[in-house]
């Protein structure tokens, strides 16, 4: 066994950088997803990860469900100054075993036919509308 | 990042076979007897056997269960399945149905390291186990795996079992990809040589499946020894809330080949110029060497004019640069690849256009024999064509770097992904001295 070796959350977490760089680069107005839960501190330090030691190049986006505990908002509101980092607050919506899934103008989700995701090359070409 | 011990590694593999090969029953029976199952499908597991009265659990419905469970009703292309043991990571990309089978397989593979084509023990060889192992090597998947499966129904009979290795060995010299080939007797259903090694197979002295899976070597499916950094994103903090950072301007992306280390002479394609790497940063600290697929941030010693879809290379094992570019296709849209037409072409991380200038041949994939100029390439078929990019590319053929040999298709219009590609390994290299006025 070699030493040019990662262990599984060393290559899970490289890849991870690789699509968070990608979101960054190819979309217009991406934003990262922050509810102040376990998941999303673990995104949240992904994308510094991917982009220290500059500041995160995309807002955080929070979504008030109106059922936040108050020490939730202000964990989030804490951590997005601690960062730098643009903090939008939204009301309320709702994704699923891919990277990348499109909404036609309507804000509808073709389910039928979505995008295949080879190789680690997405596709992220948004269709006008 | 090296380690003292072994560390847990992650195995991708799929799973190939026609339809009543034992494809679900397989994969619920890893899932089941390396006890990763949830106590709520294990319980609702065997309630249904015990309704049923027949004892035994039904694996399959465990796993078209959970595939039903995780579509709601969607059609999903590839479902992926984590279990785990002591040793290593998995992850089953578990490509559904029959419809679209190449274009999901494809996708499902892409990815893998490994390839398990299930082989019915009554029906031996078939056509789609010709179809099935020769995308796994179009895909340039490194290990693969022939289970033959229902042994129990052919009596354990060893001569069969021989038979059908022979058959499969007769055209394997033709793929000519696959670093390592295991033929393994199983039953799937009853759980011989899955997980635990069978007592009919006494003549069998090969690893059981799931032994397999844990031991096959895949720290080498990386390529570690041509250094290619597609640029991703370029690092500049504008105003930085140090001042340390002020004049900070790094180069960030996944290594997608190769060792890089600090001090060593690199250049950046397409424009030439050189320079040496002064950094390596990332955010736990900056290693001396970094490796392929460790995502980096590079800083150099000269500031160039560099950008995303660059590519930074190491001076030994050069790839090619063209704008003329020969690919093997799998086109995987209803409306056919036809001559003439541009697509968007994304490459590691540059896109840029590219019109089909022939399309060579079709490859009939039970034969392997390719058939010489079609008028178009239809939906799932495979081809070899030829495009010219609007810009020039650099790259290796697939077969030396899956990461930087491949390719997507986009259509114009509307941004439907249309192809996967394979290039052809490059017909001449970039020169170590190109540029060498540059700077």
């Amino acid at each position: 066994m070699n030493s040019y070796q990662l262990d599984h959350l060393q290559l899970l977490e490289s890849e991870s950088i690789h699509v968070v760089r990608e979101v960054a680069a190819e979309f217009e107005r991406p934003a990262l997803l922050f509810s102040g839960g376990k998941d999303s501190i673990c995104l949240l330090r992904l994308a510094e990860k991917a982009f220290r030691p500059a500041d995160l190049p995309l807002p955080l986006l929070n979504v008030d469900t109106g059922h936040h505990f108050p020490e939730l908002n202000e964990f989030r509101d804490r951590r997005a100054r601690q960062l730098g980092a643009r903090l939008i607050v939204r009301k309320v919506e709702d994704a699923m075993e891919r990277f990348f899934s499109f909404r036609d103008s309507f804000g509808q989700w073709d389910t039928k036919y979505q995008r295949p995701e080879i190789w680690n090359r997405y596709n992220a070409r948004v269709n006008a509308g | 990042m090296p380690h003292s011990h072994h560390p847990i590694e992650i195995l991708r593999f799929n799973t190939c076979g026609s339809v009543d090969d034992g494809k679900s029953t397989l994969i619920g029976r890893l899932l089941y007897d390396s006890k990763n199952l949830m106590e709520d499908q294990l319980e609702a597991l065997e309630r249904s056997a015990d309704i049923t009265g027949a004892g035994a659990i039904n694996l399959a419905n465990l796993t078209d269960g959970l595939r039903a469970e995780r579509e709601q009703g969607i059609t999903i292309d590839v479902a992926y399945r984590y279990f785990a043991t002591p040793r290593r990571k998995f992850i089953v990309a578990d490509t559904p149905g029959h419809v679209q089978y190449t274009r999901n397989m494809v996708t499902g593979a892409s990815t893998a390291n490994l390839s398990i084509v299930l082989v019915d023990a009554r029906n031996g060889v078939i056509e789609q186990s010709r179809r099935h192992t020769y995308l796994a090597a179009l895909l340039g998947i490194p290990h693969l795996v022939i289970a033959v499966n229902k042994m129990d129904l052919v009596d354990w009979n060893e001569e069969r079992f021989l038979e059908i290795r022979d058959q499969i060995e007769a055209f394997l010299p033709r793929l000519d990809v696959f670093k390592d080939v295991k033929f393994i007797p199983i039953s799937a259903l009853n759980g011989d040589n899955v997980v635990e090694r069978s007592k009919h197979t006494p003549w069998y002295e090969g690893p059981t499946l799931l032994g397999h899976l844990e031991t096959v070597h895949i720290a080498s499916d990386w390529n570690l020894s041509a250094f290619r950094l597609p640029v991703q994103w370029v690092n500049r903090p504008n105003n930085p809330r140090d001042a340390a950072w002020h004049d900070f301007r790094g180069l960030s992306g996944q290594i997608a080949g190769g060792i890089v280390k600090v001090g060593q002479k690199v250049m950046v394609l397409p424009s030439g110029t050189k320079s040496t790497v002064k950094e390596i940063w990332t955010y736990d600290g900056s290693p001396q060497e970094a490796f392929c697929p460790q995502s980096v941030t590079l800083v150099l010693e000269h500031d160039l004019d560099v950008s995303r879809g660059d590519t930074i290379i190491g001076l030994e094992n050069l790839p090619g640069m063209s704008a003329d570019l020969h690919a093997k296709i799998c086109w995987m849209h209803q409306r056919p690849l036809q001559r003439d037409r541009k697509y968007f072409l994304k490459h590691t991380t540059q896109t840029v256009q590219a019109i089909v200038t022939d399309i060579e041949n079709r490859i009939n994939i039970s034969t392997f024999d390719p058939e010489p100029e079609p008028d178009e390439l239809a939906v799932n078929d495979i081809g070899e064509i030829r495009l010219r990019a609007s810009r020039p590319v650099v790259f290796d053929g697939y077969a030396a770097n899956r990461l930087t040999g491949s390719f997507i298709l986009i259509e114009q219009g509307t941004n439907l992904t249309v192809a996967a590609g394979m290039l052809q390994p490059p017909t001449e290299l970039v020169k170590p001295e190109y540029n060498d006025f540059a700077i």
